[in-house]
């Protein structure tokens, strides 16, 4: 059984260290570059999970973790975030757990972690 | 005040009454020469009273020439004696006369020379017709005559006589009058006369000079203390010297004797002075003018009115009558009685200065009533009715009147004195009750008045410099606070919100605020506030370091979020190739390097990131003391035993906060503490109610931190300690801000530390 990801993260080396570990580990992944476009990918596509930053250009990572609980509800999600301007982590972190996210990790941290974390939420 | 006034006045009164000495001198040195003991009626030399042993009759133009053939006719018609001295009424009977008739008694034949006399200092005319051995021969005396005017003894009708002419001889006078007509008809020796006269020169002039003192003296206070009714009394004083003494003749018609119709002028015109005068007295003593205006025009109209009363009575007096004007005395009567009608009417409504007025008059009155009473009664004691003519009551009435008004300022200065200091004590007393002070220095800069905590920490008070009492006090240069003072005293403009950094008691400083307001009026000088600006002034500042913290924090957080962007590929593709391209150890130990550092990168960042930026508090929120209790249950694991933790957890407010802000807050918060006792010691943490507003109190026995880190603690990179990063008070402000409270560090070095947050209990925490 494929275990397919959406990884969105505007940057593109953040999606790069994430797609490497998920693909070391057997799952499939596809990108979006901002918020806008993971929210018009899980309308379109079916993902077993999604990893999202939280400071995106288009629509942030609040934007996409709502969308996930109408669009495919019961999806998990686990948030990454750096914070922003005028966004601590700790707010962000807090935010994304109220909104129901299922993890949140601040960057940098290590992607291994996520990924095995994954990895035992979806057995292949 | 009065004092001073009356000082000023010394110089003026002793030239006066030098002046007035040397006269009185050079008269009686006069009367002196002229042996006064041996012109004095009495045994050896005696004088006749002849009007009470007279005949008399009021004529009114009937009677003509006088001779042999008319007498009998005359005398016919006369009412004879009844041993008293007629008199006609008190006014003036205008075309009437007074005819009195008598035997002339032996006279001393000792002496040579003999006066014929009437005792009226108001007659017009006299006609003196002597009938000796069948003949007859008249003489004449008139008012309106330049010999009169000249020099002494001619204020009264007198006839001079060799004893020859007089002895033995039937006498008949007729005189008019300008007042009452009073048959006091007496003979004297002619020394008697002459030294009758200069006696009562002197005293009159003496007279005089008193009241003219007394006048001057009442002028200059008056000008001084500004009192109207005090400059009314000067006018009186001047004017009833010059009627009353005036009327004696001599200083008057000396003095003005080129001019005969100006001397009458000054005499009649002078006459309804006084009374309009003592009616405007009693006008601005009573101070009718504020109490009851329309009383006071009134009593005005008719004051100012009399003096032209006065001056057509003159007209008369010089031989045009106007009809309408009977006579001189009533404008004078018209006066003393709307006067005393005023003050008496004052008086019994119970006013204290109308009474005092009114006793100032009684001396005036009963010398009326004696004065009155011997016209019409003489008294058979000449020097009584000498004495009567003196008018010594008025002076004393004159005198009364001035102690009075003077009393009476001096007790409105006593109680409006005794107001100031009430009100300044009431003053100094609000002073010490409210936390600003009140000061108040001359041009010169030097404290004439001051009250209150903050200006007698400032060495503010009375004497004081200045600049000596700010001085030591300012922190740094004095120079800018004492120029803004030089510049409200010279430009005459309030200057406010001065403020000035001040060390009141030595260890802490304080922010003073000074508002300035010029004192008008030639003294100069400031009057100034002093309040207790420090909250504000930090405040102030405080929300300017939190503008540059917001901004900065912005800049920050958008610099972090990038940093930590590229941090995360870093480490993670450092780890990967680490893990999975390389097996040369070397590098994978560097590779190990740059993973850690990447990592410890990420912390600061993550740090700053949290303690310049406003938590956005989601979801749901506990009750303070709930959410404190379980961030306290949280944090105890990690508490060391060395640290001992108490907790005195009063308060139940309602105020909610999120659970984990609190659990970041007290970690934040605990871990300060136990690192600043390094590792033993005791905190406490106290939640309870500060009326409305909810406090969480955090304190530790630990060394406490100096002033400079102290006001500066809650800001960012901000730290006492050699290994800390300055950035978890910088948390904790942080969070509590987006609570809507205050975060108040009480530290001194040696005493511990308290942490302090204070939550509004009004505060909307959304």
């Amino acid at each position: 059984m494929s275990r397919h990801v959406l990884v969105a993260d505007d940057s593109s080396a953040n999606r790069l260290a994430l797609r490497l570990e998920l693909l070391d580990q057997g799952f499939t992944v596809d990108e979006a570059e901002d918020g806008r476009a993971a929210i018009a990918m899980l309308g379109a596509g079916r993902y077993d999970a999604v990893v999202t930053d939280v400071w995106m250009p288009g629509a942030d990572g609040i934007a996409v973790v709502q969308a996930i609980q109408k669009l495919a509800p019961g999806v998990p999600v686990i948030v990454i975030t750096g914070g922003g301007p005028g966004l601590s982590i700790a707010s962000a972190a807090a935010l994304a757990e109220v909104w129901g996210a299922e993890k949140v990790y601040v960057k940098p941290f290590d992607v291994r972690l996520l990924v095995a974390e994954l990895a035992a939420a979806l057995p292949g | 005040m009065i004092l001073q006034a009356t000082r000023a006045v010394r110089p003026i009164a002793l030239v006066l009454v030098a002046m007035l000495a040397a006269a009185s001198l050079f008269l009686l040195w006069q009367g002196w020469r002229l042996d006064l003991e041996s012109g004095q009626p009495g045994a050896t030399n005696p004088g006749y009273s002849l009007g009470d042993r007279a005949d008399w009759l009021l004529d009114f133009g009937q009677i003509g020439v006088v001779d042999a053939t008319s007498l009998p006719a005359i005398k016919a018609r006369m009412t004879p004696s009844n041993g008293r001295i007629p008199g006609v009424g008190l006014r003036y009977y205008q075309g009437g006369k007074l005819w009195l008739s008598a035997a002339v008694p032996a006279l001393d034949p000792a002496i040579g020379r003999w006066v014929v006399r009437l005792n009226n200092t108001r007659v017009r005319e006299a006609r003196l017709v002597l009938v000796r051995d069948g003949s007859v021969s008249e003489f004449r005396w008139a008012y309106d005559d330049a010999m009169r005017r000249s020099g002494l003894g001619t204020r009264i009708p007198a006839f001079e006589f060799d004893r020859e002419a007089l002895d033995g001889a039937e006498l008949l006078l007729g005189f008019n009058s300008l007042g009452a007509m009073r048959g006091a008809l007496a003979i004297e020796t002619a020394q008697a006369f002459d030294a009758g006269e200069i006696r009562q020169a002197t005293i009159y002039a003496m007279l005089l000079g008193v009241m003219w003192v007394l006048a001057a003296y009442l002028l200059v206070i008056g000008l001084r203390l500004r009192e109207l009714s005090l400059l009314v009394a000067a006018g009186l004083a001047f004017t009833l010297g010059i009627f009353v003494y005036g009327v004696g003749g001599y200083v008057h018609f000396q003095l003005l004797a080129p001019w005969p119709r100006l001397a009458d002028v000054v005499l009649y015109a002078s006459q309804p002075w006084p009374p309009a005068l003592w009616v405007l007295l009693a006008v601005t003593y009573l101070d009718l003018p504020r109490r009851m205006p329309r009383l006071a025009l009134a009593a005005i109209a008719v004051a100012l009115l009399l003096p032209f009363q006065g001056v057509l009575t003159l007209f008369t007096a010089l031989g045009y009558p106007i009809p309408f004007v009977t006579d001189n005395a009533t404008p004078v009567l018209i006066g003393i009685v709307v006067g005393l009608a005023l003050v008496i009417g004052f008086a019994i409504a119970g006013d204290r200065r109308a009474r005092g007025l009114l006793l100032a008059f009684a001396p005036l009155g009963l010398g009326s009533i004696a004065r009155t009473m011997n016209y019409l009664t003489p008294s058979p004691d000449p020097a009584f009715s000498a004495l009567l003519d003196l008018y010594p009551d008025m002076v004393v009435t004159v005198l009364l009147i001035a102690v009075v008004i003077v009393l009476d300022l001096q007790r409105r200065e006593m109680l409006l004195r005794q107001e100031a200091t009430g009100s300044e004590q009431r003053f100094r007393a609000y002073a010490e009750i409210a936390s600003d002070s009140y000061f108040e220095i001359d041009r010169t800069g030097v404290v004439t008045r001051a009250a209150g905590r903050l200006a007698r920490n400032l060495a503010l008070t009375e004497g004081n410099g200045l600049e000596a009492a700010l001085a030591p006090h300012v922190e740094g240069d004095v120079e800018p606070v004492l120029e803004q003072f030089r510049r409200a005293l010279n430009t005459g403009q309030r200057i406010d919100d001065i403020e000035a950094h001040v060390r009141l008691d030595g260890r802490r400083t304080s922010w003073l605020m000074f508002n300035l307001l010029p004192i008008g009026g030639a003294d100069g000088g400031l009057r100034g506030t002093i309040s207790d600006v420090t909250e504000r002034v930090e405040r102030r500042e405080r929300e300017a370091r939190q503008n540059t913290l917001s901004a900065l924090g912005q800049l920050a957080s958008g610099v972090a979020h990038e940093v930590n962007n590229l941090l995360h590929p870093m480490v993670n593709l450092a780890q990967r190739v680490r893990d999975k391209h390389t097996s040369d150890e070397e590098a994978k130990k560097l590779l190990d390097l740059v993973v850690a550092s990447g990592k410890h990168a990420g912390e600061i960042v993550a740090g700053v990131l949290n303690a310049f930026n406003p938590v956005r508090s989601p979801g749901d929120r506990l009750p303070v003391a709930k959410a404190l209790r379980a961030a306290l249950e949280t944090v105890k694991p990690t508490i060391p035993a060395t640290v001992v933790l108490r907790e005195t957890l009063a308060a139940e407010s309602a105020i909610g906060v999120s659970p984990g802000e609190m659990l970041q807050v007290v970690s934040n918060l605990l871990s300060n503490a136990i690192r600043a006792m390094e590792g033993t010691g005791s905190i406490e943490v106290v939640l309870k109610q500060d009326g409305a507003d909810t406090l969480l109190l955090f304190s530790d026995d630990g060394p406490g931190m100096p002033e400079s880190i102290r006001r500066r603690a809650s800001e960012p990179f901000v730290t006492g300690r050699p290994d800390g990063t300055g950035l978890g008070l910088a948390v904790v402000a942080n969070i509590v801000r987006g609570w809507h409270g205050e975060v108040a560090i009480h530290s001194a070095p040696g005493s511990g530390t308290t942490i302090e947050i204070r939550l509004a209990g009004e505060g909307d925490l959304r």
